[in-house]
């Protein structure tokens, strides 16, 4: 038997008969094995101690057992009692605040983004399609792509910004 | 009705009846009979060394249904006669978790209140006992995890005689390692350093493996896990208790180390 089979055989903490002897063979030979089994022993040990009553302990719960169990559900009722509408909307409603609030987070979050990625594509210029800027400026009209056709100037004027335009204004 | 109701039955507070707020129908006031508030009732605290309170405890949970049904129609002896029938068991598993009798009766009562508080949600025809150790062991978990967040430490030096014995039991080359009666109390203080040291989770595993002696499957049902998660746990809890038992021996032979350089410089 192999340290891997005798760790996994004694895991659950009882062993069957049959193998005592060669585990205990097998502890006899390895000292690391030897070291976990008794410790994992040991522990048990002292949790089962641990548990066990004292000598000295009574076997009755002392007299006031029953009225302070009495005060303590007298009080949870007050308690409860005490709760004003909202405040027991509150406690009961508490999960779906919770989940309310993380979907306007996320929806915020959503709607940020989504102006940010607005803005970007407006600082890079209006989405126009021009097939003739290549046109030297002399060039009275530019034909634009839907079939429109404007003058030179008048397309720079499309691509410059609105609040840009203002501004030079 | 437990104790016999008298006409002299005194309410709870003194509030004349007990409105249930919800909990339970207004079908009736609920007052207390004297067995309830008596201080002559004998109910035991601590569980047979033998275990047998779990074994033993199995009712007609047809029996526990029509005293909840009562309960929940106002009848408060019949909640007491719930209580007197399972706080055995609640005491017992509370006893397994911790020493001090305080803390053993604080768990208890706050098993029995969140009972009654909770008697509508209970399934009938399940087993009521099993329900109140859901309860009872949730409640000791919590309990835990409030002294482990706290950072209260119980932890003190172990005395010489701790150090030796501990270092012989672990010496020896036993399957089973037995404890004799004298060796009880000094195992059990030892255990109080050990737990202390040990995760809430941890710790629970242990008991309910150990003291309760519960399977994997016990501990999967009353704690509400998988079976897989049961095991994984129990291996890194008891992984922990190696450790913290390594500490414990390690710290000892410092100690030694230290008096005997002490003895020779002297």
């Amino acid at each position: 038997m192999n340290c891997r089979e005798v760790k996994r055989q004694t895991r659950g903490g009882a062993l069957q008969s049959a193998l005592v002897s060669e585990v205990r063979a097998h502890l006899e030979a390895c000292a690391q094995c030897r070291r976990r089994t008794s410790l994992d022993r040991l522990g048990a040990s002292l949790i089962r101690a641990y548990a066990e009553p004292r000598a000295d302990e009574g076997t009755s719960p002392r007299s006031y057992f029953f009225t302070r169990l009495r005060a303590r559900i007298n009080e949870g009722h007050a308690t409860d009692a005490s709760l004003n509408f909202w405040e027991a909307a509150v406690i009961a409603g508490r999960g779906w605040l919770l989940a309310f609030g993380a979907v306007a987070a996320l929806l915020f979050a959503a709607s940020l983004s989504s102006l940010h990625l607005q803005a970007s594509r407006y600082a890079t210029g209006p989405d126009l399609s021009v097939e003739a800027l290549a046109l030297p400026s002399g060039s009275e009209n530019i034909l634009i792509a839907n079939g429109e056709s404007l003058s030179h100037d008048a397309v720079l004027m499309t691509l410059v910004p609105e609040d840009q335009e203002h501004g030079r204004k | 009705m437990i104790g016999g109701a008298s006409s002299s039955q005194e309410s709870i507070c003194g509030l004349g009846s007990w409105d249930m707020n919800g909990y339970l129908p207004a079908t009736g006031s609920v007052v207390l009979s004297p067995s309830f508030s008596g201080t002559e009732r004998v109910l035991p605290t601590v569980p047979p060394s033998d275990h047998s309170v779990r074994n033993s405890a199995v009712r007609n949970p047809a029996d526990d249904d029509a005293l909840i049904e009562r309960t929940l129609a106002g009848d408060e002896a019949s909640f007491e006669e719930l209580i007197r029938r399972h706080s055995r068991r609640v005491f017992s598993i509370a006893r397994h978790f911790f020493r001090h009798p305080e803390t053993v009766e604080d768990i208890a009562q706050e098993t029995f209140a969140k009972a009654f508080f909770s008697l509508a949600s209970y399934r009938r025809g399940a087993s009521f006992e099993q329900w109140l150790a859901k309860i009872c062991v949730n409640n000791c978990y919590d309990e835990l995890r409030k002294r482990k967040k706290r950072g209260e430490s119980l932890i003190s030096e172990m005395t010489e005689d701790e150090g030796t014995w501990l270092e012989n039991k672990l010496a020896r080359i036993s399957f089973e390692i037995q404890l004799g009666e004298s060796e009880r109390e000094r195992a059990a203080e030892i255990a109080e350093r050990l737990l202390t040291g040990l995760s809430a989770e941890a710790r629970l595993i242990l008991t309910l493996l150990h003291a309760e002696e519960r399977s994997v499957r016990e501990i999967a049902e009353l704690m509400g896990w998988s079976e897989a998660k049961v095991k994984i746990r129990a291996f890194r809890a008891r992984h922990e208790m190696r450790r913290a038992l390594e500490r414990l021996t390690l710290i000892e032979q410092r100690k030694r180390k230290g008096r005997e350089v002490q003895a020779v410089e002297s």
